[in-house]
This record gives C-alpha cells, sequence and structure tokens, in this order.
C-alpha cells in the first residue's frame, strides 16, 4: 500500500489530478456552506446585484474601477438640526420633526457615494403623521422631486393614512407618472424610460448626494411628524466571488451547484459504465466461445449507435412522456448516458481479460485445482484493477461532457445550473452583455477543462501502477 | 504412473492444421525421472500439457494410476490436480507477480484445504521455501515476486508445486531459462525429490546434456512423433535416429580433446520439400532411402529398453 501510495505520488500528474478533483470535491461537498443559494434559476433567488455584475474583486482592473458594490445603509440627518427645535431625535433611529402651522420644515440627509451609478436606487422609511387632513411630505434626491405623500391624493401624490405609521418605500424600479411627481413632468416619451435612467441622474459619480424629506404643514396648528431613519440600499455592478448572470443571480452559487451536481451524476454514471462494462466484458473475455461471439455483437450493436443524436432523440421521447411517469429528468439523463456508453469499456476488458486469460500464470492456477470462479476472482479481477481504475477516471469527463452538451443545447437539465447550462445561458445572452462576460463564461469552460483532465490523468496514473504487467512494459 | 496412449492434438489456424502431438505414447513410471528432447515446436510442451489436461486432445487417452485423466470429475479431478503439477520454463511468467511469495505458494494449500489453520498453513509454506533452498524462508515468503532473481523465482515455482505433495510433476524446460550456475542447483531439487518421495518427473528440455545429468529414460520427439526412446544410457551412448545424433553431436564439449572421439553427423546442405506421406525427418536426413519418402516409419524395439523410429534399424 505504500509502496502504491509512493508510486503515485512520484508522478507530477497526479499530484495535478488529485490536486484539481479536490478541489472541485471539496466545492461540491461543501457547497450548502460556500453560497446561499441552492438553485439561483428560481426567481427568488435572482437579483442579488445588478445582471451582469462583474466580479467584486475586478474592480482591481481600470474599466471595472469605479463600479459600486451592493450598498445597504441607513442616512443619518445632517448635524445642523442639532440646535434648532424643530427637528428632534426621538431615540436612535426615529426622529421627531414639528411643524409649525403654515410652515415648511426640511430634513436632509447626506449620501456619501464613492462609485459610479448603480443599478437601481431604493429608498425606505416608516412615517407616523399627524391625525389632520392638511400636511403633505415629499422626498427629494439632490433637486429631483421623487415622491409626494399626502393624505388626499391627487396623483402623482401617494396615500398616506393620516396618524398611523406608513411604511413609504421608493423605488427607482417602480417609478411611473403616477406615483412619482419627476416622472410626470417628464414628456411621455421619457417616461417609460425613467427607471432606467433615475439612478444614473441621482447617483451619477462620487460625490456627496442630499436625500431631503420636506414636511409641510398646512393647517392652522402645530403638527408633529415622526421619522424613522431612511435606509438607502442599491444593487451594484460588482458582486461576489464570480459576479451575476443575466438575472442578477450569483455565478459563484451557479459554478458551485453545477460542480455538485456534474461531478455527482459523472460519478454514478461511470460506475453504471463500468459495471456494465465488466460484467460483458468479462463473460465475453472468459467464457469465450459462442458467449464471446454473441455479447461482442452485442456491444458491437451498442458501439455503433450515433450517441448524441440518439441521446437528443430519447430524452426529448422521455422528456415527453416524462410527464406522465414522472420520471426525474436527471435520472433519466444519468440511465441514457449510462446505457449508450459501457460498449467502448466492456470492449476494453474484453481484451485486457482475454491476454490474461492466455498467460502462463491463469493456466499454472488451473493446474493447481483452482476453480473457473476462484482464477476469475483471485487473478483475473485484480489484475484488472488498472483497467478498471483507469476506465472510471477516463469516463468521468465523458459523462460531463455528453451532460453538459445536452444542457448547452437546452435538451436536458433547465431548472436548476449546471456546468453546460451556464455556457448554454451564457452564450444566449452573451450578445446583450457589454463586452464579454468572462466571469460567467470562464468558469463552467475552464472547470470541464480542467476536471477532465485531471480525471485524465489520475487514471492514466492509476493504469500504470495498478496494472503490475503495464510497468514492465509489456 | 501416469500414462499417454496415442496422444493427438492438433492446432487449427484459418488454413493450415499443425499437429503438435500425432500419435505419441509416453509412460512415466514410479519414481522415475523421464526425459523429453527435441526442438522448438516438436510438441513437447503440448504432451507435458496434455499429460496434465491443461490441452484437450482429439484423440487418445491419458491414464493416471488406471483412471482416464479426461472423465475425472468432482473430488477425484481435484485429487488428481493436487498429485499432479507442473512447473513452467517462465517463473516471470507463470506465477501472478501482484502476490507475495507466501501466497502464492499457500495458494495450492488454501485451494485443496491441506491445512487445518493459519499456523499449519505458514509451517507448511516455510517447510516447501526450506526445501527449495530459500533460505532465509521468512525473508523470501514476504517479498515480491519482482524482487527476486530469475533462478529464485522458479525455486518459488517448484516449492508451489512441491507443497502439494504431487506424485507426478512435469517440468517443462525448468531451467532453460537460467544461468549456467544455477541449473544444477534446480536440478538437484528434483532429483532429491525422487529420492526422497519418489516422485514421478517427466523433464522437458531441449537440451540433451540435462537429461544426460537426471533422466533415467529419455524420449526424442521430433514433429508431433516420438523417433526413438530408451534409457538414457543406451540413448545416449548409442544413439540411432540420426536426429538423435545431431542432437547428441551438437552439444558443446569445452575440452578439444574429447572432440575426436565423437561421431560426426552430417547434415543435409539442402532441405527437401516434405512430400507430406514420408518419414518427417527425411527432408533433413542424409541417410535418406525411397523408403523413406514412401511411408512413416513405426516405432519399433532394437533391445528391450531401446526403440526407434527408423528404417536404418
Amino acid at each position: 500500500m505504500n509502496k502504491l501510495l509512493r508510486d503515485l505520488m512520484s508522478r507530477k500528474t497526479f499530484i495535478f489530478s488529485v490536486v484539481v478533483i479536490g478541489f472541485f470535491a471539496v466545492l461540491a461537498v461543501a457547497a450548502p456552506f460556500l453560497t446561499p443559494y441552492n438553485n439561483p434559476y428560481r426567481v427568488g433567488q435572482q437579483f442579488v446585484a445588478a445582471p451582469y455584475a462583474v466580479p467584486a474583486w475586478a474592480t482591481v482592473f481600470p474599466q471595472y474601477k469605479n463600479l459600486p458594490p451592493d450598498v445597504r445603509i441607513t442616512l443619518t440627518p445632517s448635524l445642523a438640526y442639532e440646535s434648532s427645535g424643530e427637528v428632534s431625535q426621538l431615540n436612535s433611529s426615529t426622529l421627531k420633526v414639528t411643524v409649525p402651522p403654515g410652515d415648511t420644515v426640511n430634513v436632509t440627509f447626506p449620501l456619501r457615494w464613492n462609485w459610479s451609478s448603480p443599478y437601481d436606487v431604493r429608498l425606505s422609511f416608516t412615517l407616523v403623521t399627524p391625525n389632520t387632513q392638511y400636511f403633505q411630505v415629499n422626498l427629494f434626491v439632490r433637486d429631483f422631486y421623487l415622491m409626494s405623500l399626502s393624505p388626499l391624493p391627487i396623483p402623482p401624490e401617494v396615500t398616506v393614512v393620516p396618524g398611523k405609521p406608513n411604511p413609504v418605500i421608493f423605488s427607482t424600479e417602480l417609478v411611473n407618472p403616477g406615483n412619482s411627481p419627476y416622472v410626470a413632468s417628464l414628456p411621455v416619451q421619457d417616461q417609460s424610460l425613467a427607471s432606467l435612467e433615475l439612478p444614473k441622474m441621482l447617483l451619477p459619480k462620487p460625490g456627496t448626494y442630499n436625500v431631503t424629506l420636506s414636511f409641510v404643514n398646512t393647517g392652522k396648528t402645530t403638527e408633529m411628524f415622526l421619522v424613522t431613519l431612511p435606509g438607502y440600499s442599491s444593487l451594484g455592478y460588482a458582486y461576489g466571488r464570480l459576479g451575476t448572470d443575466d438575472n442578477g443571480a450569483s455565478v459563484f452559487s451557479e459554478f458551485v451547484y453545477g460542480a455538485r451536481f456534474d461531478l455527482y451524476l459523472s460519478l454514478v454514471a461511470s460506475a453504471i459504465i463500468i459495471g456494465i462494462g465488466l460484467i460483458i466484458g468479462l463473460l465475453a473475455g472468459y467464457v469465450g466461445g459462442f458467449t464471446d461471439l454473441t455479447l461482442n455483437a452485442f456491444t458491437d450493436f451498442f458501439l455503433l449507435i450515433p450517441g448524441l443524436p440518439l441521446l437528443i432523440v430519447l430524452i426529448s421521447i422521455f422528456d415527453i412522456t416524462g410527464t406522465i411517469v414522472n420520471v426525474n429528468k436527471a435520472v433519466l439523463i444519468l440511465l441514457i448516458i449510462s446505457l449508450l456508453s459501457w460498449p467502448g469499456t466492456a470492449k476494453i476488458i474484453r481484451g485486457q481479460t482475454l491476454t490474461l486469460r492466455n498467460r502462463t500464470f491463469v493456466e499454472a492456477a488451473r493446474a493447481l485445482g483452482e476453480s473457473r470462479m476462484r482464477i476469475l476472482f483471485k487473478h483475473i479481477v485484480p489484475n484488472l484493477m488498472g483497467i478498471l481504475f483507469a476506465q472510471l477516471a477516463y469516463d468521468v469527463p465523458g459523462v460531463i461532457l455528453a451532460e453538459s452538451g445536452l444542457d448547452f443545447l437546452g435538451l436536458g437539465i433547465t431548472e436548476f445550473p449546471t456546468w453546460g447550462n451556464m455556457l448554454g445561458y451564457a452564450t444566449n445572452n452573451v450578445s446583450f452583455v457589454n463586452g464579454f462576460a468572462w466571469w460567467w463564461v470562464l468558469p463552467p469552460g475552464l472547470g470541464i477543462v480542467f476536471i477532465s483532465v485531471a480525471f485524465y490523468y489520475f487514471g492514466t496514473a492509476m493504469l500504470d501502477v495498478l496494472s503490475p504487467y503495464k510497468l514492465r512494459g509489456e | 504412473m501416469i500414462e499417454g496412449k496415442d496422444l493427438r492434438v492438433y492446432f487449427k489456424t484459418r488454413d493450415v492444421e499443425v499437429r503438435a502431438l500425432d500419435g505419441v505414447s509416453v509412460a512415466v513410471k514410479e519414481k522415475e525421472i523421464v526425459g523429453v528432447v527435441g526442438e522448438s515446436g516438436s510438441g513437447k510442451t503440448t504432451l507435458g500439457r496434455t499429460l496434465l489436461n491443461l490441452q484437450r486432445p482429439v484423440g487418445g487417452e491419458v491414464l493416471w494410476n488406471g483412471k482416464n485423466v479426461f472423465k475425472l470429475r468432482g473430488r477425484e479431478e481435484r485429487e488428481f490436480r493436487r498429485r499432479n503439477q507442473i512447473i513452467y520454463q517462465n517463473p516471470y511468467e507463470a506465477i501472478d507477480i501482484r502476490l507475495k511469495v507466501y501466497d502464492v505458494i499457500a495458494e495450492g494449500i488454501r485451494v485443496h484445504r491441506l491445512a487445518s489453520n493459519k499456523e499449519e498453513e505458514k509451517e507448511m509454506v516455510m517447510n516447501a521455501l526450506r526445501d527449495v533452498g530459500l533460505n532465509p524462508e521468512e525473508e523470501y515468503a514476504y517479498s515480491l515476486p519482482n524482487q527476486l532473481s530469475g533462478g529464485q523465482l522458479q525455486r518459488v515455482a517448484i516449492a508451489r508445486a512441491l507443497v502439494l505433495n504431487p506424485t507426478f510433476i512435469v517440468a517443462d524446460e525448468p531451467v532453460s531459462m537460467l544461468d549456467m550456475s544455477v541449473r544444477a542447483g534446480i536440478l538437484e531439487i528434483f532429483q532429491r525429490q525422487r529420492e526422497e518421495k519418489g516422485t514421478e518427473i517427466l523433464m522437458i528440455t531441449h537440451d540433451i546434456s540435462t537429461l544426460g545429468y537426471i533422466a533415467d529414460r529419455i524420449y526424442v520427439m521430433y514433429q508431433g512423433k516420438v523417433i526413438e526412446h530408451g534409457s538414457a544410457d543406451a540413448l545416449l551412448e548409442k544413439p540411432l535416429h540420426p536426429y538423435t545424433q545431431a542432437l547428441i553431436t551438437a552439444v558443446p564439449i569445452p575440452d578439444p580433446s574429447e572432440r575426436a572421439k565423437l561421431f560426426s553427423v552430417k547434415i543435409k546442405e539442402k532441405e527437401e520439400e516434405y512430400n507430406g506421406k514420408g518419414c518427417k525427418y527425411y527432408p533433413r536426413c542424409p541417410f535418406a532411402m525411397q523408403s523413406c519418402r514412401e511411408k512413416e516409419p513405426e516405432l519399433k524395439g532394437v533391445s528391450s529398453d531401446h526403440y526407434v523410429a527408423c528404417y536404418l534399424y
């Protein structure tokens, strides 16, 4: 055992393969701990940042330099109000605003902005108004008159209930001429573009911008308003380890869960392939004669079927009937790939069994009085171990490629991320991206390449080390 | 006592039929070392394998203590397998090199359940290793086959056979792969086995001088037929068949003065085409006559322990 390990460790390619496979295995196993989003294709897990957000670390590159991250802060009023009697701190998160009759009090919250404009701007606060009909509260960012709150609204004013706490949310995504005085003031053709243009106008570049709440009392008595400190939040253009896709979903989550699924599927499929291949190859090679002829013809038949077209046809057929028998698509793909991929493995195992069967030590075992079964399991199968491990490893990339191919074409799994899906969707959307969404395309692409190479090296190392008769150059 | 009668083994390829054994009868009597000699392709190895039921003949039978070995089943077959062993030419090929030497030798014990527990098995293995001269046996037992030299590994292969206490051993060129220096040691193991346990041995070789050293009787084979057999002394002193004479002449003798005593046999420079019905050897035979070309000679006795298939006698 020790010798085996030493043999393996002396190969640089083996070490490379172990490192790469280990890396992806850790990603796959630790996926739930690495990312909170277990299926970024579900709507609830999208828009964690702006669509096509670059990875956070990519902001070191000049072209991504000023892109904002996701920002979520609570604004505080400027210090100027400390002394005046009109605005006072009720508690740590609530302000009390006292407005004399017929007067207006403005409360300004400075917003320090260090980046270029974000994807959207959201402001939220809770407002408790006096129990009268005679007031109005207006929201400004810089000079833009974004929102007007009133107990008797005339559009674009928005209703508030007097004397009660009213949660108020302003979002550039939701503005329309009916709820925003600024949008209503725009020419008609510009109104529908307001939600795209507003973030750029509100926060055009780094600097300090004022968010102002203006409390208007049109009544005849002094009134008191309570308002929580407004929360500011916006989705940024730089997000996480690997940015976002076209739906603003985390690419890192997709990559990690893609690795998890691809590895799992390919290992199970490889095991099935080896299982079928071993049984058929061993039987054909060891029993020989008519059995060999029959099994070999059977294998040839499967070998000559053009794989991908049949795969596509079968998936399409079963997918339609699948709604009736309710077969999981992943299981379906697993079974079809396995059942179409075993012939090569079976042929290789058959060939190896044939040469082993005719070796002198097998005849020597017969001469010792060993039964056929004992020879098979004591001498033939152990000597096949190298080939078996190698085939197991060689089949993994094959399965990953087949599965990714199906997903890429949109015929495979669509409900959750796989590497093939990522590549497929990225290809569909890449022309809309400013430039090239490398953070979306490269991880699954390189992942497939690296894991294929790693498994190939792993298999070759296993083949060399575990096959005693290979070592001597036979 | 094992006896092959009129054994015929034909190998067919697509268009050629090779007659590896063409009516060969041999007998190995108790406590006898019998040599089979002949050139490559003469059917020696096939004969050994057929005697041990490792190769099915198309005709003839092998009798082991009066029983036809091809019809043995169940317990009798297992007993036959245990009592009759084979040693191959190339020990590296004949041993599964994944296994440790201990497991190689213990394999037979396990198959035939000769040991009732682990200690007994270990003792048997160690004894076998000591018997074939592998000392210290503990060290050899736990080494891997590719850590041993050819001679050492051949001893392991012999130990694997001897541990089963066989009554008959086919030794298929057991020393031809080995250095001259270790050959005698290996041959001594066989001699001792015969003397101590009365084991019958069929020694297959292409080197007739080896047989002079060890064999009681010798069969000379040529192209699937026995052309001469007799006691080793008679056959070596007075070889009758021209082919046997040629074989003996070919043995190198280190002392030049000895060479003068040798009878010299010429071999025809130009071989004739074999006509398919005559004596197999006539194309190369310097004494070939017309009768040789027409019919194959039968094996017939020139004395009580010397038989030859040649029209000269």
